[in-house]
């Protein structure tokens, strides 16, 4: 493996055929994945068919082109309308759906897009380097991986906004939702009610599109009757040099990170892309302005977004293994087009291997020339008066959500989970720490149990080998850091200013 | 009156068909409202798990031969949810026309309904099958690095020390499970069974070793068993697999077991007329006869076979008679 078969692949993607399907999945994927509620899983249940008839190559690199296009198309109602397509876009509306409302949505839609494009690029190049040694993340076994969700909980003080006590209230909704269902070590049947919709627990994508875009729809729908509320301001397209400046970093950064959070197993992309963004407001020195329009808070969970759809990959390629469900789709369609994903795959067909992997950097490229210009007929739609926006946006909430599984149940969880969202937000709950619980649950409760049921209930097993114990090292010390010095801090500052207690009342 | 003329009209109907010699018997074409399928109707194959999944793979495959056979659109839609019990219930629930059916995989659904607890609304009379086009043979592997390089070791290891060898499962009460409590009762062993929350998962703790063993569809190794990674120590069947030839049976090594496959039997809902019954059975022997499509089953690690409506009903009852004991005393442990 080397950078000189990456640049055969390259020769074999740019012949006009595979240029051709590329292009066509990451149009197609994007169309799809812009619609408010569809994300990449629904893009690639409607398209599957569209790559049938096709020869390996191409069949494998549309379909590639099609999961990134409809994530892209998912940063897009992140960022102008505040749904994520997918989970992993919830770090995308923290800043760039802020930066909208400033008129500032161009920018945000361009620099999502050179983010992503940094991250895929990064990601294919880590993915040469790293894919010979890719054996070492099985060494994340269960108790690894059970620190490493324990670990995610300390992203929660990254979103905790000034009230730490909402943060965690927030928090722990999200891992009482996420106990719903059959728990998956002794199977005991969890506030299911004996519905079978239930019993694989409460769908994320649906959470998450409630919780984010129809909280914000019944908000707009408050201030309703006040009068007609008017179309964002669309103000220059182009991102400022500054914003260039600010983003080349967190970029980097996100890169970074993604890539290798990418090569654990079942690493979710969610927590990924909000760990890149509390890692920018955390380091940056204008941390007082994320969650208010920055433009970090976008470059860096996209690319990480991106770098982790690569690196995903690797496990595939190299053992044949699919960690995510993404991956899996592409495993999928490895074998439906008669090729074994593994060691093998650089053996028998090392041509077809190297074609896809150079396709994601060239996809990524497309992505990026494609979007440049579509960022001005993106953000038309906020022209469009909000009250007609929102009911389109609503109607096509409930399609996407349906479209999920369909399932018809989804729907209301969808519902349920915008009326819990638009409470919080009333009552000034941050609603990231949710999602948060929600995805970090049951990974460290299934983690734990398995990691309980192969030592047969020895806790030692967690203190076993060198990456375990360096992970206890780290969460000591984010417990230290995150949550016991800001208690010593505010405990220091009340002696000094008493009356700030009643004060927080009255808000 | 309406009745009489309602019966004329079929009568005559039949008389002109008789006559005219269309539709032919033998192809199973409807009396009682035309031809099956109406040209252009669409059929719902429902799969009861994602897109891209193992049997949605295959459903695809399937799916473009017999919609050139029907002549109508056979669409294959995921209905995922609640361990499958949702794409289920929605086929045993469906209006019993024909115009939906689904993947019910023998034994996997077995377990969905045999246990009260999942609610699944439909048992075995719920459905009846239009054929099976394939099966997958289970197996038993080990790390390349495993100390027990052949099925009597590995064995004579779990006796040695009960309960300590570690085996893994793609989810509680799925196949692997069932089938492991299968082993254990037939073959007095007793294993230290972890559930793992996918093949995809289960297949990476045992190539990175956190397993000692684990037991599956051959498919579902067969990339890392043909890598090296991993070895098969034994088919669960009474002959190898045309996949690993060279692994022995476990009754050539001397356990006698009955064979574990898993089967990938097609269903409608139970009150569907005969002659459709029949009409989707020839669609789908004539689609697993196709020689594209028997490649690419094969690619997919999956062995192509033939089983006629009858015969998967067979089967599907037969294997809930052995399994019914072994899910029952699941249930009991809990």
């Amino acid at each position: 493996m080397g950078f000189d078969q990456l640049l055969g692949g390259l020769a074999t993607v740019l012949t006009p055929e595979h240029l051709l399907f590329a292009l066509l999945g990451c149009v197609l994927g994007m169309l799809v994945g812009v619609l408010p509620g569809f994300g990449p899983a629904a893009a690639v249940s409607l398209l599957i068919p569209v790559t049938f008839g096709l020869d390996a190559t191409s069949a494998i690199i549309m379909l590639a082109a099609i999961l990134y296009g409809a994530a892209y198309g998912g940063t897009t109602t992140a960022v102008l309308l505040r749904i994520p397509g997918e989970a992993s876009s919830i770090a995308t509306t923290l800043d760039g759906y802020q930066m909208a409302k400033k008129g500032r949505g161009g920018p945000a839609l361009v620099i999502a897009a050179l983010a992503s494009f940094i991250g895929g690029l990064i990601g294919v190049i880590g993915f040469v380097v790293v894919a010979p040694f890719s054996r070492l993340a099985l060494e994340f076994g269960a108790p690894e991986l059970f620190l490493v969700s324990l670990l995610g909980f300390a992203l929660i003080t990254s979103f905790a906004g000034n009230n730490p006590a909402k943060a965690l209230l927030s928090a722990a909704t999200g891992l009482a939702i996420a106990t719903v269902g059959v728990d998956s070590g002794v199977g005991l049947a969890r506030f299911t009610f004996d519905m079978p919709e239930l019993f694989d627990g409460v769908g994320l994508v649906a959470v998450v599109m409630g919780i984010f875009g129809l909280s914000e729809v019944l908000g707009q729908a408050q201030k309703g009757p006040l009068g007609v509320p008017s179309p964002l301001k669309v103000a220059r397209l182009m991102p400022t040099r500054t914003d260039l400046r600010r983003s080349a970093l967190p970029s980097l950064r996100g890169s970074v990170i993604g890539f290798f959070m990418g090569l654990l197993p079942g690493s979710p992309g969610a927590a990924t892309s909000l760990a890149s963004y509390a890692a920018e407001k955390r380091l940056s020195r204008r941390s007082h302005e994320f969650g208010k329009g920055a433009v970090e808070g976008i470059a860096g969970p996209e690319s990480a977004n991106n770098a982790l759809a690569v690196s995903s990959m690797i496990p595939l390629f190299t053992l044949g293994i699919p960690t995510s469900a993404t991956v899996a789709i592409m495993a999928g369609a490895f074998t439906m087009n008669g090729l074994i994903p593994g060691p093998l795959l650089f053996r028998d067909n090392p041509d077809v291997a190297w074609a896809i992997i150079a396709s994601l950097i060239v996809g990524n490229l497309i992505l990026l020339i494609l979007n440049v210009p579509l960022a001005r007929v993106w953000i038309a739609v906020l022209k469009v008066p909000f009250h007609y926006l929102m009911a389109a946006i609503l109607a096509f909430m409930f399609l996407g959500t349906y479209s999920i599984n369909g399932s018809p149940f989804d729907i209301l969880i969808m519902l349920g989970a915008g009326v819990l969202g638009y409470i919080f937000q009333l009552v000034k709950v941050p609603l990231t720490p949710l999602v948060l619980g929600l995805i970090l649950g049951p990974m460290l409760e299934e983690n734990f149990q398995r990691s309980l049921a192969l030592s047969r209930g020895d806790y030692s097993i967690f203190l076993e080998g060198p990456i375990s114990l360096t992970l206890i090292a780290v969460i000591i010390i984010a417990i230290v850091f995150g949550a016991v010095r800001p208690l010593i801090a505010s405990t220091l500052k009340k002696k000094t200013n008493v009356p700030v207690a009643p004060k927080e009342l009255a808000k | 009156m309406k009745k009489l003329t309602a019966l004329t009209t079929a009568a005559i109907a039949a008389a002109a068909l008789a006559l005219t010699g269309c539709g032919g018997a033998a192809n199973g074409t409807s009396s009682a409202g035309g031809a099956f399928p109406k040209a252009g109707a669409t059929i719902e194959w429902v799969v009861p798990s994602a897109a891209g999944a193992g049997s949605d793979i295959l459903a695809r495959i399937v799916a473009p031969a017999m919609q050139e056979d029907l002549g109508a659109n056979v669409k294959v839609v995921n209905k995922e949810g609640g361990s499958q019990i949702v794409g289920l219930s929605y086929v045993a629930n469906a209006k019993p026309d024909g115009l939906t059916f689904g993947t019910t995989n023998v034994p996997s659904i077995l377990g969905r309904y045999l246990d009260p607890s999942k609610k699944a609304g439909f048992t075995r009379n719920s459905f009846t099958p239009i054929g099976a086009y394939a099966t997958n043979s289970v197996v038993i592997g080990v790390n390349k690095n495993s100390p027990y390089q052949d099925i009597q070791s590995l064995f004579e290891a779990v006796k040695a020390s009960p309960g300590t060898i570690k085996a893994g499962t793609d989810s509680r009460a799925g196949d692997d499970h069932i089938n492991l409590l299968l082993l254990e009762k037939e073959l007095g062993l007793d294993f230290n069974i972890v559930h793992y929350n996918s093949g995809a998962d289960k297949v990476a703790a045992l190539v990175s070793g956190e397993l000692d063993f684990s037991l599956g569809g051959v498919s579902s190794f067969f990339g890392q068993y043909k890598a090296g990674d991993l070895k098969l120590l034994a088919v669960v069947s009474d002959q190898p697999s045309p996949f690993a030839p060279d692994v022995p049976t476990l009754k050539g090594a001397g356990y006698q077991m009955a064979p574990m496959s898993s089967t990938f039997v097609l269903s409608v809902p139970a009150k569907t007329p005969a002659d459709v019954v029949a009409r989707l059975e020839a669609a789908l022997k004539k689609a697993y006869e196709n020689t594209a499509v028997q490649e690419k089953l094969k690619g997919a690690a999956t062995q192509p076979a033939w089983l006629s409506s009858s015969d998967a009903s067979k089967l599907w009852e037969e294997r809930e008679t052995t399994i019914k004991p072994v899910i029952e005393e699941l249930l009991q442990q809990k």
